[in-house]
């Protein structure tokens, strides 16, 4: 931990402290408008976010910048209680919240500008996610916790609220580019002004890289070539996710109208470590995903109400070519079949998500804010298609794929999955009800009702007590839910994972005791208890889908912010879970029992900053059954120095990530089909520069 | 227009020196030009400036021509620049721009802006608006979110803030509020003013104000130890500076930007036409509401009205 600490302090004062006084702010605005996240706001560049009775993080595009961030996942590491991880397949994120993690990750609901960025087949982002850039982010919210009776279905770990700029954050063109290791190059422009009395912000993305490629040493097909007397398996040998991406969005707001466009499409996207344990330099996935949303907001609908109507379609679709065994595949020696061209599946899913909701605030009743509104959501996964090589047959020893000769288009015949079509309905009301001076109770409900599981009943209610002048306490209790997934329900001709229509969600009831302490002007701090009881976990058991898993769980999120002096600011976190598997009475695995992170900005000069972070996991153990030693814990540094406006209005940044280069793992899936687990990023840098015209 | 201020600034000098050293011509003189001197500063209180000449510029009908200052900026050096671009009437924003300004020819018209201006600048005859928010606007909305006070507190340094209290006695009258003043000559004095203040059983009816700047309120030590108190003894504090009010006063009003550039502006032109004006407080104003503090003192503000704040606090 000292170690730690002398990192961060030597970081940050590795270039000494050099401050200028050529354009410090005047004594008389600092005494006005205090630091900068005060200017910020009272110059209205930044939205204002308002107070939640939750266990809530947010993290801003000030903090993504300063943080040298390049995508989401590296936002949300900062996050208290919440470590991202990675599946083999495409490295897809998990987010794992509080000892919550499985490998879809559908216990974690994403929002972008409030809506679900939700793919319903595995109730995750889609298996062609492939990262999202943060330049067009305004702010990230994070609740950890139960949302359902807000935000619904899988709000159940946590919730992440990715915001995007509007045109009071970006002034008037902003563009940049960035170069960096793995041949990375990325590139955006931005565009944010007024037209005709319509708000206009513009912003698109672009990215090429090859991606990090660390070596996988050993593979499934690793395993299979001993007993098969083959050498198919492409490890030793490196990761692959070289991808290229675009994101466009467009912002139009005018009086109590909002428009949202975006498109976000994938392109040559890895495999990762591979979608079955084996390397697959040959696969890949493309990917889009659209968005339209519409937005009416009326303060004053009429006295005592206010409307709000949001109208939004969103269409995702993931198409994956892939090599589940390499080319020169043959398990005949095992009694099995050869598969000179590799074990090749190709399925495409595509989706197509229409919601509707109608709320309004009721302010009639004195010391009451009453939040009423309803909703309807209709998920078409509407196309399955899918070619392959194979199918697959249960022996006594196990799964075997039977070759089918040729790749053969399979999307009438023997499909994965189904066309299906879930509708939901819900309503929901909330009541924030000032009973005293100093105390506020907030109470809410939500049913929902599902086309293909029937009704769920999600309560919550939070009880904010304004202790003293510095404290503030927060008793917490929620329930949410998480939808069976469409591979849970409607998977087909797969023996090793048969779908099951009859699954009931997954239920979490979750307890929090939260404080807030302030101890000054430059220093504040949050600690927050939690317990948690999951019930009805959904898992292949051993083949077929079904309820069958209970966890629980508890443990404590500490974290502050102190300003230590003009120059220098530290914040930092640490967490700490315990959660046990219910079934195997042993502890859940892969999640981290603690974890520790600390950041250093630092002003050198006026225009220049200095960023170090340090991020310490810790404590990850393994599934029952699964004999290898636990995940190693680690710690990473890295280090970003940003220069404002210092040649021809420019702004340059340099980032070092992984600074001394560890060596960090993921845990792959049990029992180890990849042994030595996912290896992340060694030490990469980055430089970027941009300006705004 | 802004990003390259200083850089065309600096060219633009010395391209102008050159011209003076060659006596060649005489400079393309336009006495209808106003001149805002401002401090050159990082983001973001770059954008402070930026909205203020935002609204000079909506606001005039002359030309503008904007001068980033540099701290080294010596008066001579600015005194030419403004001499070449023919400016006769300049508005100085913020204390450096203040500085210049106060050293300028007496030929030259000025408004000083953005800066907290004291009993020595009324004395002096200075013209121009200071940030202190105008005490009629703030006890317009000391009376509209907390109507049973009738008595506003404030304690002052006496050679800052007295023309600042004498108005707002004079304004008080109109919303039937009564301006207890007590001058205090250092922060020790004022501290015991305070506790004394605070110790009081006020049942609602007085409100403590706290200026912006006053020598009396040290903001590392004194003021958490007012706003605590006020807390424990649900004391009304209200402030003339916002940031007060991310700490715990109940609500404070601040700058809108554009706006005041389009007082000053309009000040600037009335000052070229010959009339001779005085240092005003801050009309233009926008409001920082802390709603956990109103919620201690049971104060029910309505959605409908906090959605009229510019500002909540705390903020997430």
């Amino acid at each position: 931990m000292i170690k730690l600490l002398l990192k961060v302090v030597f970081v940050s004062v590795l270039f000494g402290p050099n401050i200028s006084s050529a354009d410090t702010p005047e004594e008389g605005l600092l005494s006005l408008y205090g630091d900068e996240n005060f200017v910020s706001i009272a110059t209205g560049r930044k939205q204002l976010i308002s107070r939640a009775p939750a266990v809530a993080s947010v993290i801003t595009a000030k903090d993504i910048r300063e943080m040298g961030a390049k995508d989401l996942d590296e936002v949300l590491e900062a996050v208290p209680g919440l470590h991202v991880s990675v599946k083999a397949g495409g490295y897809n994120p998990i987010y794992t919240i509080r000892g919550i993690h499985s490998e879809f990750n559908p216990q974690v609901l994403v929002l972008i500008n409030g809506l679900p960025a939700t793919s319903v087949l595995f109730g995750d982002r889609g298996q062609v996610w492939a990262g999202m850039p943060v330049e067009n982010i305004s702010r990230v919210e994070v609740i950890r916790g139960p949302g359902s009776a807000i935000f619904g279905a899988d709000a159940f770990a946590g919730t992440i609220n990715v915001i995007t700029k509007t045109s009071v954050e970006i002034d008037g063109v902003e563009t940049g580019v960035s170069a960096g290791s793995f041949d990375t190059k990325r590139a955006w422009l931005q565009y944010g002004g007024e037209s005709n009395d319509w708000e206009i912000a513009f912003s698109m993305e672009v990215l090429s890289t090859d991606g990090q490629d660390e070596e996988i040493s050993s593979d499934l097909q690793s395993a299979l070539d001993v007993p098969s007397g083959t050498s198919a398996s492409q490890a030793p040998g490196e990761l692959n996710l070289e991808r290229k991406s675009i994101d466009a969005r467009l912002d139009l707001a005018k009086d109590n109208w909002r428009i949202r466009m975006g498109y976000q499409g994938r392109k040559d996207a890895g495999i990762g470590a591979g979608a079955n344990g084996s390397l697959d330099p040959l696969g890949e996935g493309n990917g889009r995903r659209i968005n339209f949303d519409l937005i009416y907001d009326d303060k004053d609908f009429a006295e005592n109400w206010e409307l709000k109507g949001t109208l939004s379609y969103f269409d995702v679709a993931n198409k994956l070519n892939l090599f589940l065994s390499p080319p020169g595949s043959d398990f005949t020696a095992l009694g099995g079949f050869a598969f000179p061209d590799g074990i090749i599946g190709n399925p495409d899913t595509y989706e197509r998500h229409t919601r509707f909701e109608l709320s309004s605030f009721f302010t009639g009743f004195e010391n009451h804010d009453v939040r009423i509104g309803a909703g309807y959501s209709h998920q078409d996964q509407y196309k399955v298609e899918e070619s392959k090589n194979f199918f697959v047959v249960l022996t006594p020893s196990g799964p075997a794929p039977v070759p089918l000769g040729s790749v053969v288009d399979v999307s009438e015949t023997m499909p994965f999955n189904q066309e299906k079509v879930r509708e939901i309905r819900y309503l929901f009301l909330q009541d924030e009800w000032r009973l005293a001076p100093d105390w506020s109770l907030t109470g809410g409900v939500r049913y929902d009702h599902y086309s293909d599981f029937g009704g769920t009943v999600n309560p919550r209610v939070a009880l904010v007590w304004n202790t003293t002048y510095r404290l503030t306490s927060k008793l917490l209790y929620g329930r949410a839910f998480r939808a069976p997934s469409f591979a849970e329900q409607f998977n087909i001709n797969n023996p090793v994972a048969v779908g099951n229509e009859d699954l009931d969600p997954e239920t979490i009831n979750t307890y929090e005791l939260a404080f807030d302490y302030v101890f000054s002007n430059e220093l504040r701090s949050g600690l927050n208890l939690f317990y948690y009881e999951m019930q009805d976990i959904i898992r292949f058991n051993p083949t077929v889908a079904d309820n069958t898993g209970d966890q629980r769980g508890h443990g404590l999120e500490w974290e502050f912010e102190w300003d230590t002096t003009d120059n220098l600011t530290l914040l930092g976190n640490y967490a700490y879970q315990k959660s046990e598997d219910e079934d195997s009475n042993s502890d859940a695995p892969n999640a981290p029992g603690q974890q520790v992170y600390l950041r250093a900005d630092y002003q050198l000069a006026p225009k220049w900053v200095l960023n170090s972070q340090v991020n310490w996991v810790m404590g990850r153990e393994r599934a029952v059954g699964d004999t290898r030693s636990d995940v190693g814990d680690y710690t990473t540094m890295d280090v970003s120095l940003r220069a404002k406006e210092v040649f021809l209005g420019i702004e340059m940044a340099f980032s070092l990530r992984n600074l001394t280069d560890e060596d960090v793992f993921e845990p792959s899936l049990a029992p180890g089909n990849i042994p030595n687990d996912l290896p992340q990023a060694g030490r990469s840098f980055t430089a970027e520069i941009r300006k705004i015209w | 227009m802004k990003k390259n201020k200083s850089k065309t600034n600096r060219l633009y000098c010395l391209i102008s020196a050159l011209a003076l050293w060659m006596a060649a011509v005489n400079s393309v003189a336009d006495a209808s030009a106003i001149a805002v001197l401002y401090p050159e500063v990082r983001a973001p209180y770059d954008r402070i400036f930026n909205d203020i000449l935002k609204g000079i510029e909506q606001g005039s009908k002359a030309r503008v021509r904007a001068y980033a200052l540099k701290t080294d900026d010596s008066q001579g050096k600015v005194v030419a620049c403004l001499r070449q671009s023919g400016s006769s009437a300049v508005i100085s924003l913020g204390s450096h721009g203040k500085a210049i300004a106060d050293g300028l020819p007496s030929d030259f018209k000025v408004i000083v802006g953005a800066s907290i201006l004291s009993d020595d600048n009324v004395a002096q005859g200075q013209a121009g608006i200071s940030l202190s928010p105008a005490p009629g606007k703030l006890f317009a909305k000391l009376k509209e979110l907390t109507p049973s006070v009738n008595t506003v507190n404030v304690i002052y340094h006496p050679h800052t803030n007295t023309w600042l209290v004498a108005l707002a006695k004079s304004q008080a009258v109109k919303y039937n509020l009564k301006v207890v003043a007590t001058p205090a000559a250092n922060v020790r004095d004022a501290a015991a003013l305070y506790k004394s203040l605070l110790g009081e059983n006020v049942n609602g009816e007085s409100a403590i104000w706290l200026l912006q700047g006053d020598p009396t309120l040290d903001e590392r030590s004194l003021l958490p130890t007012i706003l605590n108190s006020a807390w424990n003894n649900n004391h009304v504090v209200f402030s003339s500076n916002p940031s007060h009010v991310k700490r715990g006063a109940l609500f404070s009003l601040f700058p809108d930007n554009i706006r005041m550039g389009e007082s000053l502006s309009g000040k600037i032109q009335r000052v070229m036409a010959g009339d001779d004006l005085d240092v005003d407080p801050l009309e233009d104003l926008l409001i920082a509401v802390n709603i956990r503090t109103a919620e201690h003192l049971a104060l029910n503000i309505s959605r409908a009205q906090a959605r009229e704040f510019n500002l909540v606090f705390p903020i997430k």
